[in-house]
């Protein structure tokens, strides 16, 4: 197990250096510069082409990627040029509102999402399945920004609920930090938790034509303890990978949603980024979120082997 | 209120746009019993309208924009980072209701009779944020770097310097080779404008941006946290000027404790944060969303403008547009109001204009009129045709980061095709679009627009030849240099007509109408500016 868990870590490496490659010439191949984001519309090419030079920027790019690669390799991800610190302590501000609005949303995909995959699942093509199916078919066509903007006029505006927009850290106050988050979350969580809801209708559907589900029932036990003991454990194995995928997707950040709610996380920073060109910072966090990925694999996988004993990982 | 204020300002710039010609010479201020006449008056409409006095304290939330690129206005001509910044930082003149010069840091100046020794006196007893007094010192360090950064200057300013020399503490000359009778528009600057920071911040700034945010300005910096918010509070020992408030200038008070700035990316979450009480002000809201917001009981809208005009920007080196017939043709084809309509909606929002400098500045200039908003689709064909133009594409890049330019691109592409044009439009982001405008063989049009500019000098970087767009003509060259050699303003004005009628007949851009910005306020926020630049010095809340 443990030089299973140590391989996995291992296969970061040529994963991160495929990302890291990738993402330098993909950013640097982009036209547009960080110069003339800085200057504003009305400078001049001499000014542009100053401040570029003294960014370093109009070294030939593989005298660029060479000086950033051995820095990433020696575990400094550079200094933003507009944020003015180093790439790594920007990741770290931002992580916070990002895990936050990540673990919450997963939270309301998963409750949203298990009960009604599992309700459609023992009410098969009843009123019961179909409605949630429609629901559930409408959740995952739904654009979240559509979502968050609905949202916000009925929670925000007409009820005066919760918040628009914005962010307080939770160390002033918890209670606050959830208001702000709770809009978004949603958001977030809604759609994902339509396809938690299909997977676990799919599996529980399998899960419960195989014999020992017959078996169980003939053993006379209840209903409940058939669905939920018997049934459910053997359906969380597809369920998890879902949340995996669900987790990893909004660890990632969510662009659209942190920036409609104004959430300083690392969606913010990404986008803020890709539009005033700050290279070092888009790549930084690239590799944050393909790190994020990986690591979130491999947890889901470990995870596997405490719901069905039976995988063993050599 | 806002209403009677602006009905109140124009009959001011009627009376003051007569007093400025009256006073050709130096120094060019209006009359100053006219001036005191029209804030006389001013003060009357606000005892008439009811308004109760300012009250002090409270913190102002503001839905910005997004992020500004930086908070050091010599780098960056950016509006996001100057209608930020210059809460801080004030510079030795700036421009009254009507566009006139009036000083902020200075006291005023004199011109030796040469027309090339200016001697600038500046105000006693003002303070730095870090407690320490402005010198001429400071001034002068602050100067030689904005030259080195704002290519104004560097371009129409430096040629013609001989020296910089401080005289006193509080006095500095400005000597010149030859006289240069812009020489103090130029210290009004507004974009990238000439703000006073410390000497010791400048020397440690290097060629860098600076490091501490230290001016004399009414708000002071607290802390910028990025993509979160930047925080400013009352300067408690800021010197104002004892004149009453007057445009851009005249007593600044700070009756807020602290502003802070949110940058909010999405239009529609500025508008709902401000609708819902999250912020107390949102700037450049949806015009679409106009009447909801009058009929709203808790909030008001506020016209500001014009804010700047949208405007094509043929490539003068493209093998089609290089063609000064094709771009007659260009401009001729245009009807101007079908694309104000599209991008902006409603009248409220928008007029139309020739002017490349707008009326309610005094360089409001009818020349070359005649070839403004033409619709003369058959003087365009013909035009086409004696250019011998092919139906090559014409290459058109726009942006849909702003919506403006994008809109208006969309309409007047159908115009153009309707007169024999063949158009490719290409939809770029912004910071690709404004990189690719300066690759000469990448485009034949590309969009943009012109902010307000009051003085003809602050103009001058969109007509130089590195400038996007490459308008190399000597006629142009030689225009420039008279206006700024000219001291007397009645010849300024004429030497600026004749350039503007060249813009029409040499077509290095095509302009469209000016247009407004619609912020958003709570009711409770009392006397926020309808000028094209927004500022918070002067706005109090009423509990």
């Amino acid at each position: 197990m443990r030089r299973y868990i140590v391989k996995r870590l291992g296969s970061l490496i040529p994963v991160m250096l495929v990302v890291a490659t990738l993402v330098f010439f993909l950013v640097h191949l982009t036209p547009g510069d960080p110069a003339s984001v800085i200057l504003g519309p009305d400078a001049p090419q001499e000014a542009i082409a100053e401040l570029r030079a003294r960014l370093g920027l109009d070294k030939p790019l593989p005298v660029q990627f060479v000086r950033w690669f051995g820095q990433v390799v020696q575990g400094d991800l550079g200094e933003s040029i507009f944020l003015r610190r180093p790439v790594t302590q920007a990741i770290v501000e931002r992580l916070e509102p990002t895990l936050l609005l990540a673990g919450l949303a997963t939270l309301f995909a998963i409750a949203i999402g298990v009960p009604t995959g599992v309700l459609a699942a023992v009410y098969r093509n009843t009123w019961v399945d179909r409605l949630f199916m429609i629901i559930a078919t409408f959740g995952v066509s739904m654009p979240n920004f559509w979502l968050a903007l609905n949202l916000i006029f009925l929670f925000a505006l007409t009820l005066s609920l919760l918040p628009v927009s914005g962010y307080v850290p939770l160390a002033k106050d918890p209670a606050l930090t959830l208001r702000f988050l709770l809009l978004p979350a949603f958001s977030l969580g809604f759609p994902q938790s339509a396809l938690i809801a299909r997977m676990t209708r799919g599996s529980m559907l399998d899960v419960l034509s195989q014999d020992y589900v017959k078996t169980a029932r003939a053993k006379g036990l209840s209903e409940r303890v058939v669905i939920y003991k018997h049934a459910l454990k053997n359906t969380m194995i597809t369920v998890i990978t879902v949340i995996g995928i669900v987790l990893a997707i909004t660890l990632s950040g969510s662009v659209v949603i942190e920036t409609i709610f104004g959430l300083p996380g690392i969606g913010r920073l990404i986008i803020n980024s890709v539009l005033r060109r700050d290279y070092p910072v888009i790549q930084g966090t690239v590799l944050f979120v393909a790190a994020t990925y990986v690591l979130v694999n491999l947890f889901i996988d470990l995870l596997y082997v405490y719901l069905d004993p039976r995988i063993k990982y050599q | 209120m806002s209403r009677s204020h602006q009905s109140r300002g124009m009959i001011c710039s009627l009376f003051s746009g007569r007093a400025h010609w009256a006073s050709a010479g130096h120094p060019r201020y209006p009359l100053v019993g006219l001036a005191a006449m029209c804030v006389v008056g001013l003060v009357a409409a606000l005892v008439v309208a009811g308004e109760k006095a300012p009250r002090t304290g409270g913190t102002l939330k503001i839905a910005w924009v997004g992020e500004p690129p930086t908070l050091d206005i010599h780098k960056s001509t950016t509006t996001s980072t100057r209608r930020l910044a210059w809460h801080m930082f004030e510079r030795l003149f700036t421009f009254d209701e009507q566009y006139n010069l009036i000083p902020e840091l200075a006291e005023g100046y004199e011109v030796s009779s040469d027309g090339k020794t200016y001697t600038v006196r500046l105000r006693k007893g003002v303070l730095f944020h870090n407690g320490n007094e402005l010198t001429a010192e400071d001034v002068i360090a602050s100067l030689k770097r904005w030259m080195d950064n704002d290519p104004i200057p560097k371009n129409y300013l430096i040629p013609d310097l001989e020296a910089l020399e401080a005289t006193g503490p509080h006095a500095f000359e400005i000597r010149l080779k030859q006289p240069n009778g812009a020489t103090i528009d130029f210290l009004a600057s507004i974009a990238q404008g000439p703000v006073i920071y410390p000497k010791e911040v400048i020397e440690e700034a290097g060629k860098d941006q600076i490091k501490r945010f230290i001016g004399t300005g009414p708000y002071q910096f607290v802390e910028y946290l990025p993509d979160r918010h930047i925080r400013l509070k009352r300067f408690d020992r800021y010197s104002a000027r004892s004149e009453a408030a007057n445009g851009y200038g005249g007593k600044r008070a700070a009756y807020l404790d602290e502003l802070i700035f949110y940058p909010v990316a999405d239009v529609a979450v500025r508008a709902a944060g401000v609708e819902a009480g999250d912020f107390d002000v949102a700037i450049e809201v949806s015009t679409d969303d106009y009447d909801r917001f009058a009929n709203h009981p808790l909030v008001d809208p506020v016209i500001a403008g014009p804010a700047a005009y949208v405007v094509f920007v043929p490539n003068k080196k493209s093998p089609t547009m290089g063609n000064v017939k094709i771009r007659q043709a260009l401009l001729a084809a245009i009807d101007v109001e079908p694309l104000m309509k599209v991008a902006f909606g409603d009248q409220r929002f928008y007029r139309l204009d020739c002017s490349i400098l707008m009326k309610e500045t005094a360089w409001w200039s009818q020349a070359g009129c005649e070839l403004y908003n033409q619709k003369n689709v058959q003087k365009a064909k013909q035009l086409l045709q004696e250019a011998g133009y092919d139906g090559t594409p014409i290459r058109w890049i726009t942006t849909q980061v702003y919506q403006q330019m994008y809109k208006t691109s969309v309409a007047v592409k159908s115009q153009l095709e309707a007169a024999g044009f063949k158009i490719d439009l290409q939809v770029l982001d912004w910071a690709t679009l404004s990189k690719k405008r300066y690759e000469a063989d990448f485009y034949d049009v590309f969009v943009t627009y012109f902010t307000y500019r009051p003085s003809p000098v602050l103009f001058y970087t969109v007509l130089a030849k590195t400038w996007a767009g490459f308008w190399d003509n000597p006629k142009k060259d030689e225009l420039i240099v008279q206006t700024l050699r000219a001291t007397d303003q009645k010849r300024q004005f004429e030497l600026w007509s004749q350039l503007q009628r060249l813009i029409y007949e040499d077509v290095p851009f095509v302009r469209t109408g000016d247009f407004f910005d619609l912020h958003l306020k709570r009711k409770e926020v009392k006397n926020l500016t309808n000028k094209p630049e927004v500022f918070f010095w002067n706005v109090w809340i009423e509990p």
